[in-house]
Parts: structure tokens; C-alpha cells; sequence
């Protein structure tokens, strides 16, 4: 993408995005409900068209020219309620291209049985429950083998064991060397999955990195613990070598560092000085990262928080 | 193509293959052409049972109460039903053209039976002129026991029936009071009897011979021969119209079926969020093309079978010779252009809107555009040349239909009127489509407050 912008109407949905995606990775489009993810991935499926800006997906300068070989699981997705559920996938195997007959069957039963669906494969779609169908979709998502998967908020819905379900699911796609992007406003899912993080706020592109980088950029240089005999005196923690400030929150103490202190022996001071229950060292969260981001522009933390949550929609 | 093959395909079976369809368009109308003859025979059986009962005369003539008396009796009635017979009998042996088989005198019998019913057993009960109206029309609502003791008519003559008073130029007549609800056959026999003596008494009184005068005023009917080709062959008259009727017909049932299931289920794609999946697979021309093309097969599946239902009955008739090869293509052609300028229509309104109740609004123009011209094109079968029935038969959504009739019609528009009209009909299809793709495409992601036409036209600059 390069330079993209897309309006509805007054509102800018997407303002200037630049992105490349290499081959064979997990991108994470991260960002609260509105940002501009959605209008992003219909953009990159070729199902919206930009007001400005250049696209190439694939090597084609639209998705339209390689849909066979995407696999695009939408945030407004369904089912033909009335249709069994081999004929809609076989039926969705056929659009992407796929040659009906035995084999597609085949891959359909196969993929029914890895998602433990094999036993409603006759039923009508409109018979399964959200999350069984949500496997459905996927699977309709993945049966082609696409080189490209996007995933438009795939977890939501999902109870925790089907998360991770298709958690795995994911990963090996990925593994398999198929180029991922999920969008997801729920920051730890992207965390848990991700190699590469896309941030959208307000319709721009905030971050752009790896994890490890955005953890190592915004990292607070601070070790949280919690102590054994309740009140800490203040100063025993500021006495503590490499240790220039502390503050308290409801999980306990967080320890910041010096500028050139080692992580590691601060650490076992606290550990061997103090009576703690836990410490660890605090590695930044993607929702700490994008506080930081949108108080950089001038909110502050609990209206950075609301944004998050969803209180702007667009 | 493959795609959009593969979206018709589903379309197809997921409308023509369900026990929706099947019962309602293929099972119930097999079911009433299957209904019709029992209907029929139970029509027969339903001969209506011998009414018995009294006829009070009143005869202020004092000519006609023996002549009434001795024709009201069963087998008087009998034998005037079976005079009557004979009469169609001579008149239908004078009008037979020859070599064809002469009409079955039983046969008329008994579809004479079936019409009028069983012989009433009536029995005549004359009463004094100077009875009282009242009291004897109160017989009327008696109630007696015994069935044949009750009054069921009551025949007043006027004085003047059948003398003609000096001066005046009409003959008197009679007032026929009857019990509620009599069977009106027995009604029509018992006017029937009287309105005969009467004529008969005065024919008699003026000197003139009863059957002569019945001679001379009845002319044989024959039928109408239409002199063809191949020779000539009777003209089948009321055919002439049912079977361009019969065509207007299926081609309405064909455009409006496959137009309301692509509606239907557009929405239902809609709202059921299944599109966007769809549309990462088709692109939304692909996706309309293909749900247009399954919906034009539903309504050719519908036009076929009845089509090849009317063929065959007609071939079972022996009327073979009356179908028009050349109007089934016809209608063939116009049914496409029909099909597709509705379909079209349908699916964008069906991508504009959320759910089936918001699409009342903007489907109504259509659906109203749709009957008018069905409508309006009944009246060109009687005057297919008239300036209106020509102007229209070029002005789609109208086109299809008119010219349709106009081409079965009693005069068939010149070959070039009919090319024009198809071409015009495929110009304003492709407009539709173009119109449709625009606002399909524009549409099936947008949610929330239903459009109007003005956002349509919107959607349509826009995409």
C-alpha cells in the first residue's frame, strides 16, 4: 500500500497508509473499533477502492486479479443459513477456484474432522452454533491453500479453547508459509500471535515494527514485584542499586531503572533485599505501547484508555 | 464464467430444489389441472334431485289453466325436454359439414340432465280467479308435512296474456311467485312451460301454425371455417384468444418469479452477512451476473413446464395445429429482455437495502411498472393495430407483453417492428444491468438506513 486514502463522505476512514508485507509473515493490524483496520483489509481485498494512493497484492495491482489465492475470513461474515454444511464449503471451494468432484470432498472432510466438525457436516449451517460456524468460515478461508490469509477479528466469539484452536490453526497456516494478516482490537491476541505489529488510530498507521523492536522501544526499564509484608517504605526501595524511582498500582510495586543499570541485577537485589511474593521485569504491553502513542498527542492516559476500550467509533 | 456458473448454479438449486418451490409452482398448479376433471365429473354426478311439489295457477285468462295443467305434469315435462332435443338434434344435422360424425342424441341428454337437472314431479293446482293474492301466496311459506303437499310456486296470469285488449299495442304477462330458495333450474322450467303456452295459445288465437313459425324463425348454426394453407379447418375462436392470453400469462409468472427470488434472496445474503464472504471469492459484477443468470433459469424452469403442460394438452386435443412455433421463440426472446430488466432492478434493490420490509418501497415502481404492462396488454389483443397498442409494443417494460400480443394477434406487426422492439428491449436491459451493477456493487456493503432513489442515483456516480 502506498499512500492510500479512503473517505466516506466528510470522514476519513484511511489517511496516507504505507505498508509492506513480506512474504511468509504474521502481521497484526492493531487498534481500537474505528481506527480504519476494516476499511484497510476491504481496501487490500479489493472490495473497497481508494480515493488515492497505489496497491499491489500479490504482484497484481489488485486482489480482484489473484482472488484465488487469498484467503479473506471478513469481520461481518455469515453462513447460507439454509445451506449443509459440506455444500457451502465445497460450494465456497468452487468460487476460489477449486475443481469440484472428489478431491474437494476430500479436503473439506478432512479439514470438518481437524476442527472436530466432521459429525455436522450435513447439517444446515443455520443449525450450528456461532462458534461452530466461525470454524466453518474459516475453514471456507483456508480450503484453497491461499498464499495471502486475512483475518478480520477472527477470535471474536470464540469461547477460550476454540480460541486457541484457531490460534494453532493460524500459526500453522503461517508455518506452512502463507503470509498472515489478522486485525484485532483486542491487543494481547496480537501479542500472543504476531511477529509484526501494524497500529492504525484514527485512520493513520502509528507503529509499523516487529514486537521484539516495539518492546525494546517503548520498554519502561522497570521491574514489578510484589511485597511479602504489605506497605513498602519508600526509601528502602530507592536504596536499592540502579533503582531512581517506585510507584504502587493494585498488582504491587514497579522498581524503575537507572539509565545504565543492568535489568538482571537489579532484579536479584530486589529479589535478596526485599520480602517479595513475585518480581519479574515488566516487558511493555501493545496496549501500553499505544497509550503511550495516543498521550503523545496530547490525551492522557484515561481518555488513552477510552479510545482502546472502544468509546471512539467511527 | 466459471464462477459466475457456479453462483447461478447455486442460485438455481438453492430456489428450484426446495420443497418450497416444487409444491408451489410445480405441484399445486399439476395438482388443479388434476382437480379440474374431478371437478368436472363430480359436476356430473351432481345431477340436481327431481323437485316435488305444488304450481298454483292463478288464470285470469281463462285459456291456459288445462294447457298448463297437462304441460306442468312429469312426463309433459319430459317430452318438452326431449322436443327440445330433437330441435338441436334437426338443427345441429342441418349445420354438420360433411364427413364429420353427427352429435350423439344420449350424450346431449345427458349433458341436458346435468344442466337442468332431473324432471320436477310437479303437481298443478288450479285455483279460482277470485282467490285472494295474499292467501295464496301464503301457501308459499307453508310448511307441510309431506313433501309433494307443499306449494312451491305460484303462477299469476294476467287477464291479457294472450288477448291482445283493443287499443294497446303488447300482450299482458304473469307474475311467477316462488318459495325461498327453490332451485333455480325448476324456476327456469316452470317460466320456461308457461312463456310456451302462452305463445302457443296466442299463435293459435291469431290463426297461425305453431311449428311453421319456429321453422322460419331459427337459422342452423355452423362453424366458422378458416381456410388455411393446408385447407380448411374449423375456426377455433375462443382459442384464438386464450392462447396469446395464456402467453402473456406465462411470461408475467416467469419475470415475476425469478425477479422476487433474486430479490429475496440478495436480501438474505444481505442480512445474513454471507456477501462480504462471497465477495472476497467473486467480484460483485460476477456475484449479480451469476444470481441473475440461476433466477433466469428458475423462471424458464417454470415457463418450460408450463409451456410443455399447454403443448401437450393441446397435442392430446388435437389441436397441434393451432401453436405457433414462431410465438413460442418469440416469447422466448421477450421473456429475456423482460426477465432481465426486472432481474436487474431486483438485485439492486435487494444489494440496497437490509431486510425484505425496507425493500417494499422501492420495489413497489417496479412491481407496478411490471403489472401495468401485463395489464395494459390484454386490451391490445382486441385492437393489436390501435396507435397505443403500437406505441407501447416499443416501449419497454411494456414492449415484451404488447408486442407478444400484438405478434399472436389476428394482425401480426411487419417482421421490422418486432426486430426494433427487441432491440430496443436489449439497449434498456443493458441500461438496467449497468444501472443495477453500479448500485449492486455500492450497496451490498452499505448498512444502516435504508436508501431512496436519490441515493441510489448517488451510488451510482459514486462507484
Amino acid at each position: 500500500m502506498n499512500k492510500v486514502r479512503k473517505t466516506f463522505g466528510t470522514k476519513v476512514a484511511v489517511e496516507g497508509i504505507d505498508l509492506e508485507l513480506p512474504v511468509g509473515s504474521l502481521y497484526g493490524f492493531i487498534g481500537p473499533n474505528g481506527a480504519g483496520k476494516t476499511t484497510s483489509i476491504r481496501i487490500i481485498m479489493s472490495i473497497l477502492f481508494p480515493d488515492s494512493g497505489e496497491l499491489e497484492v500479490l504482484g497484481k495491482k489488485s486482489a480482484v486479479e489473484s482472488k484465488d489465492r487469498i484467503g479473506y475470513l471478513p469481520e461481518e461474515r455469515g453462513v447460507y443459513r439454509k445451506m449443509r454444511v459440506h455444500s457451502f464449503l465445497e460450494h465456497m471451494g468452487r468460487l476460489k477456484g477449486l475443481d469440484s468432484g472428489a478431491p474437494l470432498r476430500k479436503t473439506v472432510m478432512d479439514w470438518l474432522e481437524r476442527v472436530e466438525l466432521a459429525d455436522v457436516s450435513k447439517k444446515k449451517c443455520e443449525e450450528l452454533s456461532k462458534g461452530m460456524q466461525q470454524k466453518i468460515q474459516f475453514i471456507s478461508c483456508v480450503l484453497h491453500e491461499p498464499d495471502l490469509l486475512i483475518l478480520d477479528e477472527p477470535f471474536s466469539g470464540l469461547d477460550p479453547v476454540n480460541m486457541r484452536l484457531l490460534r494453532d490453526l493460524i500459526r500453522e497456516q503461517n508455518e506452512a508459509g502463507r503470509t498472515v494478516i489478522f486485525s484485532t482490537h483486542v491487543m494481547q491476541q496480537a501479542e500472543e500471535l504476531c511477529d509484526h505489529i501494524v497500529m492504525i488510530h484514527e485512520g493513520r498507521k502509528v507503529l509499523d515494527n516487529t514486537l521484539g523492536e516495539i518492546q525494546d522501544r517503548y520498554d519502561p526499564r522497570a521491574i514489578a514485584f510484589a511485597s511479602a509484608n504489605g506497605e513498602l517504605d519508600r526509601e528502602t526501595v530507592l536504596a536499592i542499586p540502579g533503582v531512581s524511582g517506585v510507584a504502587q498500582n493494585e498488582r504491587g510495586y514497579e522498581a524503575l531503572m537507572d539509565e545504565g543499570a543492568q535489568p538482571l541485577d537489579v532484579l536479584r537485589s530486589i529479589v535478596s533485599g526485599l520480602s517479595v511474593t513475585r518480581a519479574e521485569l515488566r516487558r511493555p504491553t501493545l496496549e501500553d505501547v499505544f497509550i503511550s502513542i495516543v498521550r503523545g498527542e496530547g490525551l492522557d492516559e484515561e481518555d488513552a484508555r477510552q479510545v482502546l476500550s472502544g468509546g471512539a467509533q467511527s | 464464467m466459471k464462477k459466475v456458473l457456479q453462483v447461478a448454479k447455486r442460485e438455481f438449486v438453492s430456489t428450484a430444489l426446495t420443497k418450497g418451490f416444487i409444491v408451489g409452482a410445480l405441484i399445486l398448479p399439476a395438482a388443479f389441472a388434476l382437480v379440474m376433471p374431478l371437478i368436472g365429473f363430480l359436476f356430473d354426478q351432481a345431477k340436481a334431485p327431481a323437485e316435488v311439489g305444488r304450481v298454483a295457477i292463478i288464470d285470469r285468462t281463462g285459456q291456459l289453466d288445462t294447457l298448463l295443467s297437462e304441460r306442468l305434469l312429469p312426463e309433459a315435462l319430459a317430452e318438452a325436454r326431449r322436443g327440445s332435443l330433437d330441435d338441436l338434434q334437426k338443427t345441429a344435422e342441418s349445420g354438420a359439414t360433411e364427413g364429420e360424425g353427427q352429435p350423439d342424441l344420449g350424450q346431449v341428454a345427458q349433458v341436458a340432465d346435468t344442466l337442468l337437472g332431473e324432471t320436477p314431479k310437479f303437481t298443478v293446482n288450479i285455483l279460482d280467479v277470485e282467490t285472494d293474492l295474499k292467501s295464496a301466496q301464503d301457501r308459499l311459506r307453508e310448511e307441510p308435512e309431506q313433501k309433494d303437499e307443499r306449494t312451491l310456486a305460484l303462477v299469476d296470469l294476467d287477464a291479457d296474456a294472450v288477448v291482445r285488449p283493443e287499443g294497446q299495442a303488447d300482450f299482458g304477462s304473469y307474475t311467477l311467485y316462488t318459495r325461498p330458495k327453490v332451485d333455480p333450474r325448476t324456476t327456469n322450467t316452470i317460466e320456461r312451460t308457461v312463456e310456451r303456452a302462452i305463445k302457443d295459445v296466442r299463435y293459435e288465437l291469431a290463426g297461425m301454425d305453431r311449428d311453421e313459425l319456429r321453422r322460419l324463425t331459427s337459422v342452423g348454426q355452423r362453424d366458422v371455417q378458416e381456410v388455411t394453407e393446408t385447407g380448411t379447418r374449423e375456426s377455433n375462436q375462443i382459442l384464438q384468444f386464450v392462447l396469446p392470453g395464456a402467453v402473456l400469462v406465462l411470461l408475467f409468472m416467469g419475470v415475476m418469479t425469478g425477479g422476487q427470488y433474486l430479490l429475496t434472496t440478495t436480501v438474505e445474503e444481505k442480512s445474513s452477512r454471507v456477501v462480504e464472504v462471497l465477495l472476497s471469492a467473486v467480484s460483485p459484477m460476477e456475484l449479480m451476473f451469476g444470481k441473475i443468470v440461476g433466477q433466469m433459469f428458475v423462471g424458464m424452469c417454470l415457463l418450460l413446464v408450463y409451456t410443455g403442460v399447454g403443448i401437450f394438452a393441446m397435442l392430446w386435443f388435437a389441436l397441434a395445429d393451432l401453436i405457433d412455433w414462431t410465438d413460442l421463440v418469440y416469447m422466448f426472446i421477450f421473456f429475456l429482455i423482460a426477465y432481465t430488466i426486472i432481474a436487474s432492478l431486483m438485485a439492486a434493490i435487494g444489494a440496497a437495502v437490509n431486510e425484505m420490509r425496507e425493500a417494499q418501497s422501492l420495489m413497489a415502481p417496479v412491481m407496478m411498472a411490471l403489472v401495468f404492462a401485463f395489464y395494459l396488454s390484454f386490451p391490445a389483443m382486441m385492437s393489436p393495430s390501435a396507435p397505443w397498442a403500437v406505441a407501447m409494443s416499443f416501449i419497454p417494460p411494456f414492449s415484451p407483453f404488447t408486442m407478444l400480443i400484438r405478434i399472436a394477434s389476428t394482425e401480426p406487426p411487419p417482421l421490422w417492428q418486432i426486430w426494433v422492439s427487441i432491440a430496443i428491449g436489449v439497449v434498456t436491459a443493458y441500461a438496467c444491468v449497468w444501472f443495477a451493477a453500479k448500485v449492486f456493487r455500492v450497496g451490498l456493503l452499505m448498512f444502516g438506513k435504508p436508501p431512496n432513489f436519490r441515493t441510489l442515483v448517488k451510488w451510482v456516480r459514486m462507484a
